[in-house]
């Protein structure tokens, strides 16, 4: 049972990492649906790099530098370019999806280094990810460019006038952002499951992605949603060892859908959004012109 | 006759045997002609491949065969397509045919179907599919698979032996016929070791939900290590992780369609048992020939084994399928590792059931009874049948069309995890 534990922490670590960035960009007013690739660039650059070098210090830079770039990149379409942000993240998945496939060919198969050692029983990227949680809760509520951010992301009009530069905090956290998800799909091709698949995340990027709606934009809930999923996940896979002989396992693989649904809309009411104080970014989604 | 009528007369003969003699000459070039020197009718082979090819054991598969008739047959001419959807099955197709394409094939059933629907179209073309379970065929549309089973059987025999647990792991796709009969001869494989073995072997089959799910595959072979304490485990899908799980947790891991160690390079020996490989080209080649006679009713239904060989460019004779591991086949194909740890009668098994098989003496679905588990996938007009129902006696052959089509049920003493 111990093991089912530690199996759900590390799939909720990958969900982690890549919403706690994509909380960043949605917290500057930055959305980006192109997580997913950002991702699977992250994970086969990383993977490339750690197989080619035999080092893992360099595959995870490597993970961390191609997503801190793709998220610029994003940001020069949403911010300099004032283009549409769904339009640039869709387009960076799809560009992801064709190229990592085929610059990743070649690597097909495990990486054939060492494990990365456990503390504890569990990956360090399990304990990474909780301090994240906290270092970002900590930067959006108890820091002024933490108070800049999610300025940016209200009323970016207003957050200038008071002397804030938005493009570059919203910038800063494109990058930052990126830089998270690059490490989530690195944390997965070299710690969670260190062989190359082509489209290896099959959708995780998405959830996580979702994590961040159900997250109503708060890192600890986020967490709690990562942890929810990753269990519901995992549970889902095995139910036999839980709850042996009740429903079957086709309706168990709906069960972490289903739940995120009920907490989605649970969470949503105005009782709970007034009680918590949680709110959408007001300026998610637009492009700002100075004016 | 005077003196100089004589030499007249004589160079007269001289010339006319001359005459003769290459005219022999000329009538036995031309009658040798064809067999040796003409040039063979141009061909061009066409695939389309529903995955992707470069680090894939079934594209890579069927690349690799392509290409290896194109070494054999000069005239021959290999083109493809990667990636290809049932909706682009037809485009891509008539683009082919347009470009000279004599035998198109789709390589997975759900692309190789929409072929059907253009076949009366190219009457000059054949079309072919691989078989999951469907078995649609027109004159001029061939179906075909390999009869992976009597591999995955010897893998069988192997695996039984090499367990210490008493526990096999299978990860799975999802319930299909393709699935349910290859496992089959995999659980016929272990029986029959536990059986001279006098131990007790459990199988454990748990399903992913589909061909190609690399995190659920992981989980699953994670699962079925700890919990199960399986110590040899394979795969019925398609990503590598599965293996890595074997290599992680340090058990034995068994193969599938191809040997990834020889041809890939995706883990060693110290890991991979065994594996079995699949010749596609053998399949192949059969197509091409009745293509070149000008065959206009080919046989539209091939399941060729291990007693089809085909002679490669090299010389080498391969048969559609085989145990094969690191490049080596038959008894050299057990890893050197795994070899000392199974018993020389379970050696001289594989040994005999392999050369039988090749020889067309043996196989493992006519030897044994087909008892129903219970488990399985009810198809429309196949319900599953009950659990102990014999569907098939022992010293029966079923036919091939009932094996491609309608074997829908697991057997008896599989554990098919829920």
């Amino acid at each position: 049972m111990w093991e089912l534990l530690v199996r759900s922490l590390e799939a909720s670590t990958i969900f982690l990492l890549a919403a706690l960035g994509e909380l960043l960009n949605q917290r500057s007013g930055i959305l980006n649906v192109g997580l997913e690739g950002l991702m699977l660039f992250g994970g086969t650059l990383a993977f490339i790099a750690a197989q080619t070098t035999g080092s893992y210090g360099l595959g995870f830079l490597a993970g961390l530098a191609i997503g801190g770039l793709l998220g610029l990149a994003h940001g020069f379409f949403s911010i300099t370019m004032r283009g549409d942000q769904v339009v640039s993240g869709m387009g960076l998945w799809i560009l992801s999806f064709g190229l990592t496939t085929y610059i990743g060919n070649p690597y097909t198969g495990p990486l054939g280094m060492p494990r990365i050692p456990s503390i504890f029983g569990l990956s360090p990227f399990v304990y990474l990810a909780f301090a994240l949680v906290v270092a970002v809760w900590l930067l959006l509520y108890h820091t002024g460019l933490g108070l800049a951010i999610r300025s940016v992301g209200e009323n970016p009009a207003a957050a200038e006038a008071s002397g804030i530069n938005v493009a570059i905090t919203r910038y800063l956290c494109v990058v930052l952002g990126g830089m998270l998800a690059g490490l989530s799909g690195a944390t997965y091709t070299l710690s969670y499951n260190p062989v190359w698949n082509y489209n290896f995340l099959m959708g995780w990027g998405f959830v996580s992605l979702a994590l961040v709606f159900f997250s109503m934009w708060n890192p600890w809930i986020l967490l709690v949603g990562a942890l929810l999923f990753g269990m519901t996940w995992q549970l889902s896979l095995s139910p036999e060892l839980l709850l042996p002989g009740i429903l079957s396992r086709y309706v168990w693989r709906a069960v972490p859908f289903a739940t995120t649904i009920v907490i989605l809309a649970l969470i949503s009411t105005p009782w709970f959004r007034t009680r918590w104080g949680l709110a959408k970014p007001e300026a998610l989604g637009q492009p700002y012109a100075k004016e | 006759m005077s003196e100089r009528d004589r030499s007249q007369f004589v160079r007269i003969l001289h010339r006319a045997f001359a005459l003769l003699v290459a005219l022999v000459l000329v009538a036995g070039a031309t009658l040798w002609a064809p067999a040796t020197a003409a040039p063979q009718k141009p061909l061009t082979l066409a695939i389309l491949h529903f995955s992707i090819i470069k680090g894939t054991t079934w594209s890579g598969a069927h690349h690799r065969a392509a290409q290896r008739i194109a070494q054999k047959y000069p005239n021959v001419r290999y083109v493809y397509r990667e990636e290809v959807g049932p909706d682009a099955t037809v485009p891509y197709a008539k683009e082919l045919i347009a470009q000279g394409a004599n035998i198109v094939v789709g390589n997975a059933e759900f692309i190789g179907l929409p072929l059907a629907t253009i076949a009366d179209q190219y009457p000059n073309v054949y079309f072919a599919s691989v078989i999951a379970s469907d078995l649609t065929r027109k004159r001029n549309f061939i179906r075909f698979f390999p009869r992976q089973y009597q591999a995955l059987y010897l893998e069988g025999l192997i695996a039984g032996a090499l367990t210490r647990t008493g526990n096999i792991g299978i990860v799975s796709a999802f319930p299909n016929v393709q699935v349910m009969r290859r496992q089959a001869g995999f659980f016929l494989g272990v029986q029959d070791a536990a059986k001279v073995l006098g131990k007790k072997v459990n199988v454990y089959v748990k399903y992913v939900g589909d061909w190609y799910k690399p995190t659920e595959e992981r989980e699953v072979a994670q699962t079925l290590v700890s919990q199960y304490k399986v110590d040899v485990i394979t795969q019925q899908t398609d990503s590598g992780s599965p293996l890595d799980v074997a290599q992680e947790r340090k058990i034995w891991f068994v193969g599938k369609d191809m040997d990834v160690v020889g041809f890939y390079g995706w883990s060693s020996t110290d890991t991979v048992a065994v594996s079995f490989d699949t010749r596609w080209e053998v399949l192949y080649e059969h197509m091409i020939k009745e293509y070149l006679a000008g065959n206009r009713n080919p046989k539209t239904l091939l399941y060729l084994g291990l007693r089809d060989t085909m002679t490669l460019a090299d010389g080498a004779v391969v048969p559609t399928v085989d145990i094969m591991n690191n490049n080596k086949v038959g008894l050299d194909a057990i890893s050197p590792k795994a070899r000392p740890l199974i018993p020389e009668a379970i050696l001289k098994l594989v040994a005999q059931r392999r050369e039988q098989m090749m020889k067309g003496q043996w196989d493992p679905f006519f030897e044994h009874a087909f008892v129903s588990n219970g488990t399985g996938l009810a198809l429309k007009d196949t319900p599953i049948p009950p659990k102990g129902t014999v569907v098939k006696k022992a010293r029966q052959m079923p036919s091939d069309e009932w094996l491609l089509g309608k074997f829908n049920f697991d057997l008896e003493g599989m554990t098919i995890l829920k």
